[in-house]
């Protein structure tokens, strides 16, 4: 289990470099979306399924495909967004704070799982969660329809 | 480890944020931040798991709602300013 984690872990960074390397927009969403896969990925090992596949919905089938979509809209020159002054603060923080995190031995969550039962209030949070993207969503199209004409 | 690894993908999400030429690799970034920050979540499970489960539906889909309020943002400012690179998003009445 532990070398799973381990293994997610890495590759989760990967991606997530990726996004920050890639030069083209099209190519950051696609490693922004294996990210998120790898992140839920991360939740199902702690048997926490139910929050997975609620990831992998909202955050690549539905945000991360209309930002795919966004980005191959809009797709320019491809050019470096890389600041190496501001990578360098950025290091200099992680290490910090990485640091700090492991010599405190900060309470960690073990592999061996949890147990979930959805209760008829998570369901209902569920639904209304569910009404209120859908009520955003119409206000969204209705404000560009609005503005167009 | 979760945290390290938090706190890794945060700060590389900081550096897209803070690095991007246009609006749509600062969206990214953006989903990027929440993606750390779900991870964060896991260890509460350990303490509260129903109350964990509670505030991850919370932030799963405000997050979402969120992000489809920017990408209709991004939308509109394009009509409006013709670009979506951030230099040509300027400050309250200030002019280019």
């Amino acid at each position: 289990m532990g070398a799973v984690l381990l293994a997610l872990a890495v590759f989760t960074v990967l991606f997530a470099l990726g996004v920050l390397l890639t030069r083209d927009n099209f190519y950051a969403v696609v490693f922004m979306s294996a990210t998120m896969i790898l992140i839920a990925a991360l939740y199902a090992v702690f048997q926490l399924q139910a929050v997975s596949i609620l990831m992998i919905f909202i955050f690549v089938g539905a945000i991360g495909m209309v930002t795919i979509v966004l980005a191959a809209t809009y797709r320019r020159e491809a050019e470096r967004q890389f600041s190496p002054r501001w990578a360098v603060f950025t290091a200099i923080a992680a290490f910090s704070a990485a640091y700090y995190l492991l010599t405190q031995h900060a309470s960690q969550a073990t592999a061996a799982g949890f147990e979930l039962t959805l209760t008829p209030d998570l369901l209902l949070l569920v639904s209304s969660m569910a009404a209120l993207i859908i009520l955003v969503a119409l206000s969204a199209l209705r404000l560009m329809g609005g503005v167009s004409s | 480890m979760i945290y390290v690894l938090a706190l890794v993908i945060l700060l590389i999400a900081y550096l897209t944020a803070v690095s991007s030429k246009d609006l749509i690799r600062l969206l990214i970034s953006l989903e990027l931040m929440f993606g750390a920050v779900f991870l964060t979540l896991i260890p509460l499970f350990t303490a509260a798991s129903e109350t964990a489960l509670g505030i991850a539906i919370v932030a799963i889909f405000v997050s979402s709602c969120e992000l489809l309020i920017l990408i209709a943002a991004l939308i509109l400012f394009d009509r409006e300013k013709k670009s979506v690179l951030v230099d040509s998003v300027v400050v309250g009445g200030e002019e280019r």
